[in-house]
This record gives structure tokens, C-alpha cells and sequence, in this order.
């Protein structure tokens, strides 16, 4: 299957009409996302460095992936408010650290960290909730983070919140992910009332880029070629 | 290639991060869409990977936030398009950007103004709300919030609309 076959069918598949998928082939269940990939997580006590402050101190509630090559891995997480209560646990924010330049003592020694700018959010999932609530519940955590890795496996879509880690240890499962500093776009609309149309635009544009990533689908691409494609 | 279904697109699940990027989350209600084989068999099922058509999906419950449920999920009776949903559900978002609140409660019969837009009455709701938009802004809505999926604006006609390729 070559690039532009592909473009063509996805094209089809944005302009399809429910009667032509209806004529075309029998309905079908849903497939399955492939089963999530967890790492390994360790969860500590930790020296950590504010080089804004230049001061030290040893901070709970600290985890990163245990990397079975023991190197250092590329994010730690220090677990810091909570944001949102969620069904199966809740949501917090978390600054990002990064290991002391010469800091590291392998995954299970005592590393030295210190402070990114960069803010993380984590979805910690209580897994005797989940084991609870199995098939009692439509919305399902685990298929969530199935979704999430899968459509994060050719690197960050433009316009969905990616995974940066996801791990797993006896009691929780942590998403990680870029914390987004502005917000529900919800709130934005209910501090303005209403929107002028440029800007609900500007947000609606990039809610379309979603149908295209979700559904793959390079459109602004495709429609300034669409001439091209259709004669 | 995703070809993933999201059905719970809301304000609430778009958030927006220090450039103003706006990124959807909350993928617990997405489901994989099926698609056609190549083979000719009806029945047999593929990925979007194959670059065939989609397939339409057997009703899989009611899901996403009251405002925002498309009818043939509320119905949960025929089967639905994977793409009608959240062009649905988005549509429900461009429409409290530029009016400042949901067209309806349900789209359910029961609710008069889920009825006056059903019977084409946007522009009615809009003028009994005081709450002017442009005509392109109306007949985009009106044509995305088709009751009948068949009748629904596909994704490819919602991009080619004049009011989204105004600038």
C-alpha cells in the first residue's frame, strides 16, 4: 500500500457517506486496542535540588521507571497536588526533576535530582478500584491507557494530550502526562461568555486536526490537493 | 494510522496548555473502528492500516456527557458511524463557543429545543436567545446537527464549510 493509496482511502473515508457504509460492507463490533505496556516504577524518598533557590532537601513521594538497563531514566515525577477526582483514583500534578549531573547511584540507590520547569499531570489508578468495578462500569481505565498508548506510538499526535510514561506497580498504574497550565478549554469559554467567531475558530480548527490525527487523515493537506486526487 | 473513535468529546475534555494548544484527553470511552477487508468478505474485519473503508459500529451503550450524546447513541439502536459521533459531539462544542450555552439538554424528542433544531429551527433558537452568529456559523451548525446520521455533514464537508476555510 503505497502513500498516496492511502491518502486516497482516507480521503473516502472523511467525505463516506453513512448510507455508502451502510451499502459497502455488514456493521461490525469494535476492535481491540492492543494490551498496554507498562514499565516498571520505583517510588521514593528523595534528594532533590531547586536550582532557582540553590536549596536541597529530601522530598516523599518521588517515582520514576526502573529501567532494566539501569540507566537513569529521562523524567522523575515528584507528586505534588491534587488537580481532579476521578472514578478509579485522581489526577495530580507533578514536577518533572531530572538526575544531578553525576547524581545517579542506579535505579535502587539514593540519586540526586533536581528541578525541570517543565510540570507534569498524573493519573494514578487505584487497581483493587479497578479490579472492583470491572465490567460494572462503562468507562474502563485500562482502556484508557490502551488507547492512549496506541495512539502515542508514533510519537506525540498535534492535538492529544500524549503519554510520556506509564507504569505500573503492585497497588497503581501512572499515567504521565504534560500538564496543560490554561486549563478546560471549558472554562475559557465560560470566562468570555461567548466567543468571537475568529476565535472559536482558531479552537474549532484544532479540534478538526483530532478528527483528522484520530482518523489519520492529513485534510488541510488533501483538500488543497483534492482536485489532484479526484480527477 | 489511527481510525479511532473518541465519543466523548466535550469543553471538558479539550484542555489547553501555555501556547494555546488545544489538546483532547479523556480516552476512555474510544473504541477502534473497523473497516472493510480487501478480500470481498463482508463479514471479515480489518484495521485502518488496509486503506479500505470503515465500517459502521453495533450500538455499544449510551456514552459521553448528556449534551454533548448524538442521537443514534442515545437510541443505541442501529448501527452508528464511528466519525457521525464526534462530528456530533463537536458540533455541541462550536456551539457553546459562539452562543455560550448547550443547543439542548438531550437530543431526545422529549426536549422542545432538540425538536426546533431537528425541524431545521436553529436559526429560531438563536434569535429567540439573542445571541447573533453569522448565517455561515448557522447553516454550519444546522447541517452538522442533523437528528439522521445520513443527513449529517461528513468530516470532509465540515473542514470544506465556508465558515471553517474563512479566514
Amino acid at each position: 500500500m503505497n502513500a498516496s493509496d492511502l491518502s486516497l482511502t482516507h480521503l473516502q473515508n472523511t467525505a463516506a457517506s453513512h448510507d455508502e457504509l451502510l451499502n459497502f460492507g455488514t456493521p461490525a463490533l469494535p476492535t481491540n486496542f492492543p494490551d498496554p505496556l507498562f514499565s516498571a516504577v520505583t517510588r521514593v524518598n528523595a534528594s532533590v535540588h531547586n536550582p532557582s533557590t540553590g536549596e536541597t532537601a529530601v522530598v516523599t513521594n518521588v517515582f520514576y521507571e526502573v529501567r532494566s538497563d539501569g540507566m537513569p531514566p529521562s523524567r522523575a515525577y515528584w507528586i505534588g497536588r491534587k488537580l481532579k477526582r476521578a472514578i478509579y483514583g485522581c489526577v495530580r500534578s507533578c514536577t518533572v526533576l531530572r538526575v544531578r549531573e553525576g547524581g545517579w547511584n542506579g535505579p535502587h540507590g539514593n540519586s540526586f535530582w533536581e528541578i525541570t520547569p517543565e510540570m507534569a499531570a498524573v493519573k494514578i489508578i487505584d487497581l483493587s478500584l479497578v479490579r472492583k468495578f470491572r465490567g460494572k462500569h462503562i468507562e474502563d481505565p485500562l482502556k484508557e491507557v490502551a488507547a492512549m498508548q496506541f495512539l502515542c506510538r508514533n510519537g506525540a499526535q498535534p492535538n492529544v494530550l500524549p503519554c510520556w510514561d506509564l507504569f505500573k506497580d503492585d497497588r497503581y498504574i501512572y499515567l504521565c502526562m504534560p500538564f496543560c497550565s490554561s486549563g478546560e478549554l471549558f472554562g475559557i469559554v465560560e470566562r468570555s461568555g461567548r466567543f468571537e467567531e475568529p476565535v472559536a475558530r482558531f479552537w474549532f480548527g484544532q479540534l478538526l486536526n483530532v478528527s483528522q490525527i484520530v482518523n489519520n487523515f492529513d485534510a488541510q493537506h488533501l483538500l488543497r490537493n483534492r482536485i489532484l486526487l479526484l480527477i | 494510522m489511527n481510525g479511532v473513535c473518541h465519543r466523548d468529546i466535550s469543553l471538558e475534555n479539550i484542555l489547553v496548555d501555555e501556547s494555546t494548544k488545544a489538546l483532547v484527553i479523556d480516552l476512555g470511552m474510544c473504541i477502534r473502528i473497523p473497516y472493510n477487508s480487501r478480500s470481498g468478505i463482508p463479514e471479515e474485519v480489518v484495521d485502518v492500516s488496509m486503506g479500505t473503508l470503515r465500517k459502521l459500529i453495533y450500538p455499544q451503550g449510551q456514552c459521553g456527557k448528556p449534551n454533548y450524546i448524538s442521537p443514534e447513541i442515545l437510541a443505541n439502536i442501529e448501527p452508528f458511524d464511528g466519525f457521525a459521533v464526534d462530528i456530533w459531539a463537536a458540533a455541541i462544542v462550536l456551539f457553546i463557543m459562539l452562543v455560550g450555552l448547550p443547543p439542548f439538554e438531550l437530543a431526545s424528542h422529549d426536549d422542545p429545543r432538540f425538536r426546533l433544531i431537528s425541524r431545521g429551527g436553529l436559526h429560531q433558537l438563536i434569535e429567540q436567545w439573542q445571541r447573533p452568529i453569522s448565517p455561515d456559523a448557522i447553516d454550519l451548525l444546522q447541517n452538522m446537527l442533523n437528528e439522521n446520521p445520513r443527513d449529517r455533514l461528513s468530516l470532509f464537508q465540515v473542514m470544506d464549510h465556508p465558515w471553517c476555510r474563512a479566514v
